[in-house]
């Protein structure tokens, strides 16, 4: 009884507030699943020319219609802005139509704004608006419309077609006046499905990208950035028109060097007495140039910390070298400079100041040649035709080895007045192996062994680093130990060590001794024994209906395991799992089984030879897992003799 | 000239306060962290135990004074202030440290201006000097929505180096704060003064987690709490958070004033009490007019309030309406609290949309009480110590109609499961005539309950499990799920959401048939939240030739264990009193046998005086072909103390031991 009442009251209360505009009622069902919808969502973007300068003024707006009673995730909304864009014209309010089908409309009157830094940063520009829409309920609308005006032009303009709610219209238009070029490129979008349109509007041209019935964008764990997969595009000046003469501004990598390289006072790169000492210091008995560069840069990464200041045009220009080795920490870009100052230093001059994207974008400066191609900065020291990119972030990283987060991307090498593209290397699968080769021995309810983990390439770098910032020995055990671990949770270490490589270009090798509790199994007078203590990728696999982007690792990689079972005195194996295996291209693994006198070795090699498992590959890798899965569950048999 | 002044009075504070801590550890030598600015700083020395953690604080001191500084001659009121200063030395062992330390944000959000002074510098192994330039300081006006901040990275720090830094900042009056040690390094000497200038003010404090006063008895003006070699913070699972570190809690009251009662910050002899305290909140909270009233329980009429038959009914009615139909803004602003703005635009601060219930209990004649208290895993209310800091949050409280309680400020929490960092917790209760101390009650472990029903078959030919799967969540347990469930924007999502919970319990195979009922907003807490699935897993019956291997504790879903290579520190805190019910019917194939089903039984529990406060008991019946196996798990104390630490870490231990029972299957 009491249960009837509560849910008259509660669909009385649906009544009442989410009585909904007739317009809407159809988009209630087309959108069924969906908390919200966007009517649309559009950018018109405006270029006029100031003062012989480009000026973008670009007005978003959007309008929201709610479609179920949990709006409170959609009723704050913040716009994001830096120093190089003003925000004005802030134009926000709730439409809501009560049960007699009359609109009423709530303007939102004040925009707090607050200080956004972005994860990395310890201090930048970024800021935010934040507007908190009242009154939302079922069937309500909210609407934003704001103008950004470009301080810069190149910093204009990206438009995502897709993004967190669906959207019936997705609308970007730019009014372009006579004697601007502009340039675009579209990433993501199949064919007719974006509508392209030209026309001309008093003496302007009105470039205009359409998306209909836009979906939501997907987000899932260990994915690559949204520009990888979701439908966007990049629009840019590539020329304009003043006092007469056509001035470049984009469209050619030289182009965005010549600007960049501008920026930059000739003294950045400079040493200064300071610098000198050091510099002589370090290199002192190096035996070649070579050698020189690689304990400059092996000292930058130890002695200068990453502290990342990014403002206003600080996010571009390197701080000096000089004043970067005095404070002992700066950003990517500074560590840049230090590199190349200590450099010049010592009279080594084929360093260069190096642009470069991170892996979290996709483009490639010929096809992009705008800013937003690039978010890091290296230097590149390049020695009879060898190209070493010199990332000082990556604080364990080797001489000679990029960091992950580049592998892969071009570099846009700044040689004063000309510079060079140059493409940075994948790091193969063997190159970044973890090897744990282990004995195992059955002691009654217990298994023993001894063990030794050795990591190469990138496995190595990031244990290494980890270690470095462990001083405390119970900490660094714990690490170790979860290292190693296999089996279960029973696992548990007498002793385990690090040996200290003698440089980090050296393998990282742990030994341990082990003992593991609880895993192996006696009945009567048989033991089953799993041979695949780790199960690594068990898990991942896809579901093909539901996962519709690529699955991303941030290197390629080798994994091994060989164990050698010794077979318990007194039993023979009466049993022991076949070979298995799985290849193609991209990933495969191998299982083998050898038996030779009173041990079994069970060798394991999974190999990972992408960066990304597209969801073309989703039906292989599962054919993968599901193979090495049926392997994983099968276990030795031991009997004891004579019965 | 004032700041001249000030500075006099301080220092000579502080030298009393040095001679202080020269009786009570009958030396203070430099290198136990000197909290003077020394004029040539040097490398301090530290022992073999200090060089082996990452970094050391050497001095972590910290000095709250409450200041008098004249008069208001506009409004003839006496002027006070509150000075903030910190003082901090920290020798650096490794890099991870310097990165840690390099950077130094200061709080501003309170702060009068800029601050009072700010000095910092790196010295270096080698003891090169490198001071803090006025340039370097940054200002954040409102960093993350979090208030003001300035901000600074000292310049040429190294490992083996320390960098030291003091700042000073200027705040209006604040009757009451809380200072807290948290920290992952250890702290050599960790002091934290709280004094006043003035015998018009009174300065009271109390030390927590290993704090101690030691000023003495007649200096009435100064509380020392003084700590030697603090460990870093312990990072314990089922901890009771930041309320078990180190903590002070001062408060400042007024004693006379020159015109008899001071307007702005209030007048005390004997300092705030529980009761003076529950009278001002009423007075702020309580100012609800009748045409709020009429107002407010105009908007509810289509819900037929008045003919609910109970009380109950109509507290459930009004706290559904308000949460799906009001938003809660995180602002302070008087704005925010006005009932005819809340009411236009359904939004509200905490304090604004705590009204609005309020009125509406009233129209409808609900009689309740209002609670305020204290998040546990921040600190515990201590009612032995009247101070505001404990109010964190305001919770309603239903005497006559039951025992439960409503926060009218969290949007996900029902009626009997307020948030549950509040329960188990004293709070101050008021109703405009009466007040007093009383506990948050806890929830019996019966009404959180997390329960499994598995159905287990086997298809032997093709190496198969085949489970039917039903897990029925109550209470808290339920909330776990309905929360999310409800706030995932898309059908897409949600499915993938409850794949992912059931992903644990299938056998590592992907979940078939997945379900869910009990997940709307109206079920929040109130009403079980089951979810149902199939799945046909291979990875849990292993195969060793002809025998069959079946990892029947998967079955229950991976659980935790706890280990103890370091000895237990804190107390157990947990979030709440729950248990696990689970049975397992296991159809075993027809010719097959199960030749070990004893794996199955275990009793792992703890009584303390003859009541049961935790068990994991497993026991099985097996009736022809069907095994059934019957868990119970439950936890039915919040806390334990760190004595019955092990008694409790046995039976969560004993369910991850579960977790590896396998049962060995061969033919007849």
């Amino acid at each position: 009884m009491k249960r009837n009442i509560f849910i008259i009251a509660f669909l009385t209360v649906r009544f009442l507030l989410s009585a909904q505009a007739v317009a809407d009622i159809p988009l209630f069902d087309k959108y069924k699943g969906e908390q919200a919808v966007f009517l649309s969502r559009k950018l018109e973007a405006n270029i006029a020319i100031k003062n012989d300068e480009p000026v973008v003024t670009a007005r978003n707006s959007e309008e929201l219609l709610l479609l179920t009673e949990q709006t409170t995730g959609y009723s704050e909304r913040k716009i994001y802005f830096s120093s190089f864009t003003d925000i004005s014209g802030i134009l926000a309010k709730s439409v809501i139509t009560d049960e007699q089908n009359r609109s009423k409309t709530i303007p939102v009157t004040s925009f707090p704004e607050s200080n956004e830094l972005s994860d990395v940063s310890f201090y930048d520009d970024y800021k935010a608006k934040r507007i908190v829409f009242p009154s939302l309920a079922r069937g309500a609308h909210t609407q934003l419309s704001y103008t950004e005006t470009y301080k810069e032009p190149r910093f204009f303009g990206r438009f995502y077609f897709n993004t967190y709610a669906p959207a019936e219209l997705a609308e970007v238009s730019i009014s372009v006046p006579p004697g601007v070029k502009i340039g675009w490129k579209i990433f993501h979008a199949g064919n007719g499905e974006i509508e392209h349109t030209n026309k001309t509007v008093g003496e302007n041209t009105l470039y205009s990208w359409k998306g209909r019935n836009r979906k939501r964008f997907d987000i899932e764990n260990d994915a690559p950035e949204l520009p990888y997969y979701t439908p966007h595009i990049v629009v840019y000046i590539e020329s304009y028109t003043a006092k007469n003469e056509e001035k470049k501004l984009l469209g050619s990598p030289g182009l965005l060097y010549k600007w960049y390289s501008g920026m930059i006072p000739a003294e950045t790169t400079e040493s200064d007495s300071l610098m000198k000492l050091i510099a002589d210091s370090i290199t002192r008995g190096a035996g070649d140039e070579r050698e020189k560069m690689k304990r400059i840069f092996y000292w930058v990464q130890d002695h200068v910390k990453y502290v990342a200041f990014e403002d206003g045009m600080g996010g571009f220009i390197p701080r000096k070298a000089s004043r970067v080795c005095e404070r002992r920490f700066g950003d990517c870009k500074d560590m840049a400079s230090i590199i190349t100052g200590l450099a010049r230093s010592q009279g080594i001059s084929n360093v260069y100041l190096t642009w470069i994207g991170t892996r979290s974008i996709p483009y490639s400066y010929y096809d992009v040649p705008t800013p937003v191609s690039d978010n890091h900065m290296i230097a590149t020291y390049i020695h009879d035709g060898q190209y070493y990119f010199l990332d000082a972030t990556g604080k364990n990283t080797p001489w000679g080895k990029p960091t992950a987060m580049i592998q892969g991307k071009e570099a846009l090498i700044g040689k004063g007045n000309s510079f060079e593209i140059a493409k940075v290397p994948l790091i193969a699968a063997d190159q970044n192996v973890s090897n744990d080769v282990t004995t195992l021995r059955i002691d009654g309810n217990l298994v023993r062994g001894q063990g030794k983990l050795k990591l190469t390439g990138y496995p190595a770098i990031y244990t290494g680093e980890r270690l470095k910032s462990m001083v405390n020995e119970k900490d660094r055990n714990e690490f170790l130990t979860a290292m190693v671990s296999k089996g279960n949770n029973k696992f548990a270490t007498d002793q385990v060590s690090a040996e200290t490589p003698a440089s980090r270009e050296e393998a990282l090798v742990i030994n341990y001794n082990w003992q593991l509790d609880n895993y192996v199994r006696i009945n009567g007078d048989e033991i089953y024994l799993n041979p695949s203590l780790e199960k690594s990728y068990q898990n991942l696999t896809f579901d093909t209906t539901l996962r519709r982007i690529p699955y991303e690792f941030n290197y390629k990689t080798m994994d091994k395991n060989v164990i050698s079972v010794e077979i318990p005195a007194g039993y023979t194996a009466t049993y022991i799992p076949e070979n298995s295996s799985f290849k193609n291209e991209k990933f495969g693994f191998e299982i083998r089984y050898t038996l030779s006198g009173n041990t079994i070795l069970a060798e394991k090699t999974i190999r990972i030879d992408t960066l990304m498992i597209m969801p073309s590959d989703f039906i292989e890798w599962n054919k993968m897992i599901k193979k090495l899965n049926a392997t994983y569950k099968e276990a030795i048999l031991f009997k004891k003799q004579g019965q | 000239m004032k700041h001249f002044t000030h500075f006099l009075i301080l220092s000579l504070i502080t030298s009393a306060a040095f001679g202080q801590d020269m009786n009570a550890f009958g030396k203070l030598p430099n290198e136990e962290g000197d909290s003077a600015w020394a004029v040539v700083p040097k490398i301090h020395k530290l022992t073999y135990e200090e060089q082996h953690e990452g970094a050391l604080s050497l001095l972590d001191e910290r000095v709250i004074e409450y200041a008098w500084e004249g008069m208001n001659f506009v409004q003839t009121r006496d002027i006070y202030y509150t000075y903030y200063s910190k003082h901090t030395i920290v020798h650096l062992n490794s890099d991870r440290a310097i990165e840690d330390f390099n950077k130094v944000y200061i709080p501003m959000q309170d702060a009068i201006g800029d601050p009072v002074e700010i000095k910092a510098r790196s010295i270096s192994p080698d003891g090169k000097v490198i001071d803090l330039k006025n340039s370097d300081i940054k200002v954040l006006e409102n960093y993350e929505n979090r208030g003001r901040y300035v901000l600074f990275a000292i310049d040429g720090v190294q490992k083996g180096g320390e960098i030291e830094y003091y700042y000073k900042i200027k705040r209006n009056f604040q009757s009451f704060g809380s200072e807290y040690r948290k920290s992952n390094f250890p702290t050599r000497v960790l002091s934290i003064k709280v004094k006043t200038n003035t015998e018009k003010l009174e300065v009271r404090a109390k030390g927590y987690n290993g704090l101690t006063d030691i000023s003495s008895e007649n200096e009435s003006n100064l509380h020392h709490y003084y700590y030697y070699k603090v460990k870093g913070n312990p990072h314990e699972e089922f901890s009771a958070g930041d309320a078990v570190l180190p903590r002070v809690e001062y408060k400042a009251f007024i004693k006379i004033d020159a015109y008899g009662f001071n307007i702005l910050y209030g007048t005390y002899k004997n300092g705030p009490t529980w009761k003076t305290m529950s009278e001002n909140i009423w007075l702020n909270i309580h100012t609800i007019t009748p045409k709020e009233i009429r107002k407010s329980k105009k908007l509810l009429k289509p819900l037929k309030i008045q003919s609910l038959s109970s009380d109950e009914m109509k507290i459930i009615a009004i706290e559904q309406f308000i949460k799906t139909n009001f938003k809660i803004k995180d602002t302070q602003t008087s704005y925010d609290e006005q009932l005819r703005k809340i009411l236009k635009t359904r939004i509200g601060n905490a304090t604004g949309i705590t009204r609005l219930y309020m009125c509406l209990f009233e129209a409808y004649k609900i009689d309740y009480w209002l609670a305020v208290t204290s998040n546990r895993y921040v600190k515990r209310f201590d009612s032995q110590f009247p101070c505001s800091s404990f109010f964190h949050d305001y919770l309603f409280y239903f005497y006559k109609t039951s025992n439960k309680f409503l926060s009218p400020t969290n949007e996900t929490s029902r009626l009997g499961y307020p948030p549950q960092e509040f329960i188990c917790n004293e709070a101050l209760f008021f109703n405009g005539t009466q007040y007093g101390i009383k506990e948050v009650s806890c929830i019996d472990w019966k009404n959180n309950q997390s329960n499994i029903n598995a159905q287990i078959r086997f298809n032997l030919e093709e190496g198969i499990v085949n489970g039917n799967f039903e897990m029925v969540n109550t209470g808290y347990f339920a909330g776990d799920y309905q929360v999310p469930y409800l706030e995932i924007s898309s059908e897409a999502d949600r499915q993938k959401f409850l794949n992912d919970v059931l992903d644990n319990y299938s056998g590592k195979d992907k979940p078939k048939n997945v379900s869910i009922t009990g997940a709307s907003s109206k079920d929040l807490y109130v009403n079980p939240c089951i979810l149902k699935m199939d799945y046909s897993s291979n990875a849990i019956l292993e195969k060793a030739g002809p025998k069959y291997i079946f990892h029947v504790g998967e079955v229950i879903g991976p659980q935790s264990q706890l280990y103890s290579d370091t000895a237990r520190v804190t107390d157990v805190e947990n979030r709440n009193q729950h248990g696990f019910i689970r049975k397992i019917t296991i159809h075993i194939p027809e010719g097959y046998k199960i030749t070990n089903p004893d794996a199955l039984n275990m009793d792992v529990h703890h009584d303390d005086k003859g009541t049961r406060t935790a068990e994991f008991i497993s026991r099985y019946t097996l009736t022809g072909d069907m095994l059934v196996v019957d868990i119970q798990e439950t936890y039915r104390q919040l806390r334990y103390p760190v004595s019955q630490y092990e008694d409790f870490r046995k039976v969560i231990n004993a369910a991850a031991d579960f977790n590896k029972v396998v049962l060995f299957l061969e033919k007849k």
